[in-house]
């Protein structure tokens, strides 16, 4: 045995090529298996471990109040003395009204006036007084630790600022230091290091909030803001401009912002991070009884809703924390699938390689087993092939990926705030890289070996002792014999070669698909976020507190938008369509058809726009199209408050985010209620925009918001960095690998002729000659090959960003120009005959008498 | 008759593992035109390095070697092949044909090359092969394997054939059918034969005989005489 593995092993060293082109694949493949799964692991036991050190809050809630029943007059008085000694005029006379109603006389006692008192308790904290002894009740019972955490929110032209007071007994969401030193001083402050870096501060350094300056005497994350966007709503994140702050007590006590105090709980008990997502966040009023999980907060907030309910900030709380978790199931799942097509890929074209050689050694077998060794030895030593290949391929593929963990972890980890853990190595990824592989290539050389190897001897010895006549090859010869000889010999030996043409269009078939998965991939999400925004010739976009009646500039556009559930899709003849959710939400815009700064763009690239002047006409967006299989003569149904408006799709706009819908504004209004045609949002070109400073008060005041079209754009497209970056290396070294099947096939194709080129060259052919009737069989083969990989791979990269995408409501588009087409047909060409030529050069190295031996 | 070959001084050195070795050394050598050249010599002797150098397959190390008065030793690859393509056959040892190619396919492979090629009909039949010409080589003995092979050197109408152990596989028998082609061939085409043989007694055939060993030309016999091939006492 050990003679057949010595002898298998010396074949091997001379298919360099084909050799090398195994190791390639196995360790391309476990390159990024190794550092797309090393680098999440990484960060993923970093972040459960840093919920656990910081104490992450399990839940938050706030206090319920009854101001009929919750406090009594003694307690009233007692807070009087304290929390409530320094109130205004105003608000000394609402307490005093309050005192009355609680000795029962109930003529004055409104719900005006209760809403008043919460106001007052709010303001001076005297709500928590009250509460604390309500909740104290429970905490026990259901054994959690609470606290309060309190924090202001400051809106300081682009920037967001949350603050919170420093305070080093913290038991939950504890701060973490990552430089410098915690604020003790007063006007001392700590700032997020990725603000300071965006921001160009150090510390040591001044930062202004407002009109007062504060010294930055380090940098420090919140654990309750791993993700740090300070507002959501605010659709721009950047974290140039979201900053959480940390400063001493007196200096927080001084600062003017929004208060956002909200309570912090955290179980005695361990629980599982993960069900922090799994709160149930609903007022409604129909599931409050319904307790989906099991998580235990669920419970609390059922039966206590007396004492505590869930804040308005428990959901941006909670997404906060636990986005990263969302993103490592994202990730894990894209670098699965992608994963698995590279791996599929490789292993195919490995098994190609290994069936070669066993094919290209059948004399030698033969030989083998006239002489009497088994069937099952002689397989069992090209089991060489996949052990030296994930060997040598696992080992380096396992270090490369371990190169690549830095890189990568920082790009998952993007504007996340977690400290990093310092880099492990996971024996398990080795053990992985090079057992998986040498497993799963063992088993299929064998078998591919021994089903070969099942022949008799003297078939095996016999060179071309398995060639058929087909029917094929003689309907070739009928349909070729008046043509020239080199059509007439080309033809023959393609139609009595079907086992070869076949395997060198399945490996190009494999390339094809790497190479449109590379073109489609360099592009995926940038051409989603291109096509948003093609439509939007803006650059400002108002966003106002209240619908608005008042003319505006005739350069700007208006829109009037709500969220409005839709009630039923009924198709042409009136009949519902089946929905697979029943609660979409759908956007609905109110527009001009003469809009000058908005287009709506249909696949055509077409503006749409006008069709809005049809009676009802409404044009929804491809997201709706695609996921409701709403169509052109469908009817929309919405609600709204107890109307039921009914709209004719009229034209599909391109565009992929939620489910957005386009109506006339003046039908829109008249629908909503209002005899004149109102707005909510202006998209004007208007410089005055740039900054609330060149605003009058007036106008400030009906504004919630003004967004810059440039910024959204460059926000959401960072936003997409991580996925694209992801994209880009898989894409990265699918085109490597792509180049690696190229240049084994090319070596397979000259290497299966070399004693046809060889003789040839004998006999007096020249090169170009050769190439024409031996080489270039393959390239009709190779350009079909690829031809059927593109719709192959736009299906199953389709199927791929379906299960990637879950259930987030959103399409990708995953198109294919024809232009790209012609570019990775001409590049895949180029590469082809670089390599072919490249292998007939090593060839002619050989000897031609050398060549002709037979080996 | 003039001189088909003429080398001078021809030498050919292989670098290996082992240091050198000295395949041929300073040959001079005359090879007239139409004549049945047998080289003769044990394995190692250089007689198939010898021919690899006539029929421009491989470079000597140093020497000169002349076609009919044109040297050949200088020629770059492109030259070589038209030498090839113009003037000679190869019949081989181990025959090389193509698998997938039919008896007569095989045979249009060398038609195609030689502007003034011989009837191939007329070649299938001096060979014997008429029968099977729509066969492929698998469906064929070593004895038709190998005169499909003559057949395809021969309907180019070569100057030069040169043959590397052409009954080396074959039996007694078919060995000797085998020769007899290529004597009826030489007969009736004049084509000048270069025959690499480890085999003595095929030289009965031939009009020169070279006994190589060891790189060097040991003896040159000219046969007076020569016998038919059904006629050779088989070694």
């Amino acid at each position: 045995m050990g003679l057949l593995f010595r002898n298998a092993l010396k074949g091997l060293k001379k298919k360099k090529v084909q050799m090398l082109g195994i190791i390639l694949m196995v360790f391309l493949s476990t390159a990024i298996y190794t550092s797309m799964n090393s680098a999440l692991d990484r960060l993923e036991n970093r972040y459960y471990s840093y919920l656990d050190e910081q104490n992450v809050e399990d839940f938050s809630f706030v206090p319920v109040v009854d101001y009929t029943k919750d406090i009594s007059l003694e307690k009233l008085n007692e807070l009087e003395q304290n929390e409530l000694s320094n109130l205004e005029e105003n608000e000394k006379q609402i307490i005093n009204v309050y005192k009355t109603c609680l000795l029962n006389q109930s003529s004055i006692c409104t719900q005006n006036l209760y809403m008043g008192v919460q106001g007052i308790f709010e303001k001076y904290g005297a709500v928590y007084k009250i509460s604390n002894e309500k909740i104290d009740s429970i905490a026990e019972k259901y054994d959690f630790t609470y606290s309060l955490e309190p924090s202001k929110y400051i809106s300081d032209e682009k920037y967001l600022i949350s603050a919170m007071p420093y305070n080093k007994d913290k038991k939950i969401n504890k701060t973490y230091l990552v430089e410098g030193e915690f604020p003790t001083k007063d006007n001392e402050i700590t700032i997020l290091p990725n603000f300071a870096k965006k921001n160009d501060l150090e510390i040591g350094d001044n930062y202004k909030i407002g009109n007062t300056t504060y010294k930055i005497v380090g940098f420090t994350y919140a654990p309750d803001y791993i993700y740090p966007m300070v507002s959501f709503s605010m659709p721009i994140f950047d974290e140039k401009y979201n900053n959480v702050v940390f400063m001493n007590q007196n200096t927080y006590d001084a600062l003017e912002g929004i208060k956002q105090d909200v309570y912090v709980a955290k179980f005695n008990y361990k629980t599982d991070p993960k069900d922090r997502m799994n709160i149930q966040i609903t007022t409604s009023e129909d599931n409050q009884n319904e307790v989906t999980t099991d998580n235990p907060a669920n419970e609390i907030f059922k039966n206590e809703k007396d004492i505590l309910t869930m804040s308005m900030t428990s959901g941006s709380r909670i997404m906060r924390i636990d986005m990263l978790q969302m993103e490592f199931d994202t990730n894990r799942k894209f670098a699965e699938y992608f994963l698995y097509l590279l791996l599929g890929i490789s292993v195919f074209i490995i098994v190609v390689v290994s069936k070669k050689r066993i094919d290209d050694e059948k004399l030698q077998i033969g030989v083998l087993k006239s002489l009497g060794y088994k069937s099952s030895s002689i397989a069992f030593s090209y089991l060489v092939y996949p052990i030296v290949g994930s060997l040598v391929g696992g080992t380096l593929g396992f270090f490369l990926g371990y190169i690549l963990n830095g890189p990568l972890t920082s790009l998952y980890m993007n504007y996340f705030t977690v400290p990093l853990s310092s880099l492990t190595f996971n024996m398990k990824y080795l053990l992985s890289s090079i057992f998986i592989p040498m497993v799963v290539l063992s088993i299929l050389s064998y078998f591919i070996a021994w089903f070969m190897l099942r022949k008799k001897p003297l078939k095996l010895l016999k060179e071309g002792s398995n060639l058929k006549v087909n029917f094929l090859s003689k309907l070739v010869t009928k349909l070729t014999k008046k043509l020239p000889f080199n059509y007439r010999f080309k033809y023959s030996l393609a139609s009595r070669s079907l086992g070869k043409l076949f395997i060198v269009s399945l490996t190009s078939f494999c390339t094809g698909m790497l190479i449109v998965l590379t073109l489609i991939g360099m592009n995926l999400f940038n051409s989603l976020i291109d096509t948003s925004f093609e439509g939007m010739k803006y650059k400002y976009m108002v966003s106002y507190n209240t619908a608005m009646t008042e003319e505006a500039s005739d350069k700007d556009d208006l829109l009037l938008q709500n969220s409005l559930n839709l009630n039923r899709l009924l198709d042409e003849d009136g009949n519902s369509k089946k929905l697979d959710e029943d609660d979409y939400s759908i956007n609905l815009n109110g527009i001009d058809s003469d809009a000058k700064n908005i287009e709506l763009l249909d696949k055509n690239g077409e503006n749409i726009i006008k069709k809005l002047d049809e009676e009802n006409g409404v044009i929804i967006n491809e997201n709706m199209r695609e996921i409701m299989d709403a169509d052109i003569g469908d009817t929309l149904e919405l609600e709204y408050n107890d109307k039921v408006l009914s709209y004719k799709i009229v034209g599909v706009t391109e565009s992929y985010m939620n489910f957005v819908a386009y109506v006339d504004r003046e039908t829109l209004s008249k629908d909503f209620g209002s005899p004149v045609a109102i707005y909510t949002t202006k998209y004007s070109n208007d410089s005055k925009y740039s900054s609330m400073k060149n605003l009058d008060n007036e106008e400030i005041t009906k504004i919630s918001g003004i967004f810059s079209i440039e910024d959204l754009e460059n926000n959401v497209r960072k936003q997409m960095q991580t996925m694209n970056s992801s994209i880009y290396i898989v894409i990265g070294f699918a085109s490597f690998m792509a180049l690696v099947i190229i240049a084994v096939i090319a070596n397979i194709v000259v290497e299966e002729n070399k004693r046809t080129i060889s003789l040839m060259k004998v006999m007096g052919y020249k090169n170009k000659s050769i190439s024409s009737i031996v080489l270039n069989i393959y390239t009709p083969f190779v350009i079909v090959s690829y031809l059927l990989s593109i719709p192959a791979m736009i299906a199953l990269l389709k199927w791929i960003i379906s299960l990637l995408i879950g259930d987030m409501n959103m399409v990708i588009p995953i198109t294919l120009s024809w232009q790209k087409a012609l570019i990775g047909l001409i590049g895949l060409l180029i590469a082809y005959y670089f390599a072919v030529n490249l292998s007939r050069k090593v060839l002619n190295k050989v000897p031609l008498a050398v060549a002709l031996k037979r080996e | 008759m003039e001189n088909v070959y003429k080398i001078n001084k021809v030498s050919k050195i292989y670098d290996n593992f082992s240091g050198k070795t000295i395949a041929l050394n300073k040959i001079n050598l005359e090879i007239k035109d139409g004549e049945i050249v047998v080289i003769l010599g044990p394995s190692g002797s250089g007689k198939s390095t010898m021919l690899n150098i006539l029929s421009g397959i491989d470079n000597p190390s140093s020497g000169e070697v002349y076609f009919y008065d044109k040297r050949i030793d200088n020629f770059n690859d492109n030259e070589l092949t038209n030498y090839r393509k113009d003037n000679l056959g190869f019949i081989f040892q181990s025959y090389n044909i193509i698998s997938n190619l039919t008896v007569s396919e095989n045979i249009e492979l060398g038609l195609n090359l030689s502007t003034n090629p011989l009837d191939i009909d007329e070649v299938i039949n001096t060979v014997e092969l008429t029968e099977h010409k729509d066969k492929y080589p698998y469906q064929l003995s070593g004895g038709q394997m190998q005169r499909v092979s003559i057949a395809r050197a021969l309907v180019k109408n070569p100057k030069v054939l040169f043959c590397d152990e052409p009954t080396g596989a074959l039996d007694e028998n078919t060995g000797k059918k085998v020769l007899k082609s290529l004597q009826e061939i030489n007969k009736k085409y004049k084509t000048t034969m270069i025959i690499v043989t480890h085999n003595p007694s095929i030289s009965e055939m031939a009009n020169t005989v070279i006994k190589m060993n060891s790189g060097k030309i040991v003896e040159i016999i000219k046969n007076k005489k020569t016998i038919s091939a059904e006629e050779l006492r088989w070694a």
